[in-house]
């Protein structure tokens, strides 16, 4: 397996986080009576996005291996299904959350493990977004066990 | 994967900003074109002697009201030339890819860099303090003022187009002085869009100048009486026969950092793993066109028989090679690509004079970068793949000369000495590496060597711009240094007032 380039990884993050946020965001015009958790959900993506991205133009000079740095990861395993279907129901929407909760928060563990040598900070940002995801993701359960 | 949106889509008339005024130059103009793609992205021309001169007129007329703006006041247009450059830190970051060929995060790192000294620069108002003693004598007080000195040009290479002019424009303004950059013609955008942003950030016409051009620029900076000093960076024959000659007959302040040829030591007992990924972006990245690029890989066998030591030089080979080879080359704007092209053809086909000479005079190519393979389907003009030579010694042309290209050089040393011996034999200065889990080795290392830039277990040794940019032997001309208060100093008169009241 190659590496993926710091720049390859981020972006993928970046698009990830809005994706998920534009998902919760959808879910939360369906179901007002969850509107709260649901736009909650989406801020902490939102935040996400923001803290990966800003912590990778601060300190791409740091991050001077920045094209060598992760070397396991194929980007095309943690593809995720964002779409809603007309007729989904909450249940249905929040399991396919739960899913791709565990799978972004699995991806940034992996990325912040490998590249903590070499990439610090952003590492740093990744594994911070990993716990957020795995915090959420049990929030995501709670929802569906009320 | 797919390609960054380009955000140059018709080509760039490039501009001279002499006076706070956008002025087409009456030079001849030459395409500038994007080394992966091979498009023309824009044209720049080659500005006249009186167009320069025009610029230090416009200059020095804005100085007197410039120098009297209080620091805190200059800090505010670096803050704001800092927001703005924030704002556009993609743009500027893909305008360098397709200027230059880096690829996008080299191009991210640049611009952060760049941004670093216009941050450095904004803390005038504490950087500039001069210092005092009372009673000096009974009754009398001498202190140190700071005060600007006049115009000063900068001459930038094409290797870092965004950054290089960051390193001292900012300090230069930030003291009180008005600056005229004079990008290189091989990609000058990004300091166009510089430019542009400074003029919003609300820095008075004249203090922040662009004129664009080759030679008669440079020589009518050179000769020019009022230019007060010359910050150059670029070759060393330019730097020392030209540059510094002529600062020195004309009584100029003068930078002039200069070309390199750096070592990078492996010692027995390093960390192999991040030594090579250090070693691929130390001696790939930015396609080898960097002043602190690794060109000679030094094996050293300090404390180990003659058995062992060529197990380990085979071993380490073996790993540069592998990494070496699965480097991914393309356009820098597609994300999966780990280098870029070099600048042109030209460069290129002096950096294959460099491996055929090689070749020639006996060392080993084990990894011939001349098979051009590319992800995406690029013309193959300004592409070449890593090269690396092992079998390499420091006295064979590739050992000792600057390549400035993607070619690696690999060398054994018996012990440390002999490897120190190596870079001291070595005419240029500019930086040295040394990976080792051991303090002692790393010590001497750092004491000993004479280069101005010391990496313990750093392939690029870049110092941030709050340290100046060091530099030695024939790497550097000048006394001060670039970036931080070496920086400060360097634009500044130190006057000296000795006080008694009676």
């Amino acid at each position: 397996m190659s590496e993926v380039t710091a720049s390859a990884i981020v972006d993928f993050a970046v698009k990830l986080e809005e994706n998920a946020s534009k998902f919760y965001k959808e879910l939360a015009e369906r179901f007002p009576d969850k509107k709260l958790s649901l736009q909650s959900f989406a801020k902490t993506c939102d935040r996400n996005r923001i803290s990966i991205l800003r912590t990778y133009q601060e300190t791409i000079t740091d991050a001077i291996e920045a094209g060598y740095s992760v070397k396991e990861v194929n980007l095309n395993d943690y593809a995720v299904d964002f779409s809603l279907p007309a007729n989904i129901s909450l249940a249905d929407a929040l399991k396919k959350a739960v899913d791709f909760e565990e799978k972004v928060a699995s991806l940034f563990s992996t990325v912040a493990e490998q590249s903590k040598d070499l990439l610090h900070t952003i590492a740093d940002a990744f594994r911070i977004a990993a716990r957020k995801h795995r915090d959420q993701k049990q929030k995501v359960e709670a929802l569906i066990g009320k | 994967m797919a390609i960054l949106e380009e955000p140059i889509k018709e080509p760039v008339n490039v501009m001279n900003y002499i006076g706070g005024e956008w002025v087409e130059s009456k030079g001849k103009y030459v395409d500038i074109v994007n080394p992966a793609t091979m498009k023309v992205i824009g044209r720049v021309p080659r500005s006249t002697a009186d167009e320069l001169n025009g610029a230090v007129k416009a200059a020095w007329d804005a100085f007197e009201e410039w120098r009297r703006t209080p620091p805190v006041a200059r800090a505010r247009c670096l803050f704001r030339l800092k927001e703005l450059l924030e704002e556009n830190f993609e743009e500027l970051s893909r305008i360098v890819v397709m200027e230059h060929g880096k690829i996008i995060d080299e191009a991210r790192g640049e611009v952060r860099r760049g941004i670093e000294n216009v941050e450095v620069a904004a803390g005038i108002p504490s950087l500039m303090m001069g210092y005092n003693l009372e009673d000096v004598a009974r009754g009398i007080d001498e202190y140190v003022i700071y005060q600007p000195v006049g115009v000063f040009g900068v001459i930038s290479p094409f290797n870092f187009p965004f950054m290089v002019p960051l390193w001292f424009a900012p300090y230069a303004v930030a003291t009180g002085n008005c600056v005229i950059i004079k990008p290189s013609s091989e990609d000058p955008i990004s300091q166009m869009k510089i430019a542009e942003l400074a003029e919003e950030a609300g820095f008075p016409p004249g203090v922040w100048n662009v004129v664009n051009g080759g030679r008669e620029v440079v020589n009518a900076m050179l000769e020019h009486p009022d230019i007060s000093g010359i910050c150059f960076v670029g070759s060393t024959p330019v730097a020392k026969n030209v540059i510094y000659k002529k600062c020195g007959e004309t009584g100029k302040r003068v930078i002039a950092q200069a070309g390199a040829k750096n070592f990078i030591l492996v010692m027995p007992d390093a960390n192999l793993e991040r030594t090579i990924a250090a070693c691929m972006t130390s001696f790939f990245g930015n396609a080898g066109q960097r002043c602190l690029a690794g060109a000679n890989l030094v094996v050293v066998g300090e404390g180990l028989s003659e058995q062992e030591f060529n197990n380990f030089y085979d071993k380490v080979v073996k790993a540069f090679v592998d990494s070496a080879s699965k480097i991914r080359v393309g356009y820098g704007l597609d994300e999966s690509v780990q280098m870029g092209p070099v600048r042109d053809e030209e460069k290129k086909k002096r950096i294959i004079g460099y491996i055929e000479k090689g070749i020639e005079e006996g060392a080993k190519l084990v990894l011939d970068g001349r098979q051009v393979k590319l992800i995406g389907d690029w013309p193959t003009n300004c592409f070449l793949n890593p090269t690396v030579f092992t079998e390499v010694t420091p006295d064979m042309t590739i050992g000792r000369e600057e390549i400035f290209g993607p070619v690696a050089c690999i060398m054994r040393a018996r012990t440390f000495d002999e490897a120190v011996d190596m870079i001291h034999g070595n005419p240029y200065g500019n930086s040295a590496s040394i990976f080792t889990q051991s303090g002692k080795w790393a010590r001497e290392f750092r004491y000993r060597v004479l280069c101005g830039n010391i990496g313990i277990n750093i392939g690029i040794p870049a110092p941030m711009a709050f340290f100046p940019f060091g530099g030695m032997k024939n790497s550097f001309f000048g006394v001060l240094h670039g970036q931080g208060r070496e920086a400060i100093r360097f634009f500044t008169e130190a006057k000296v007032v000795i006080e008694r009241w009676f």
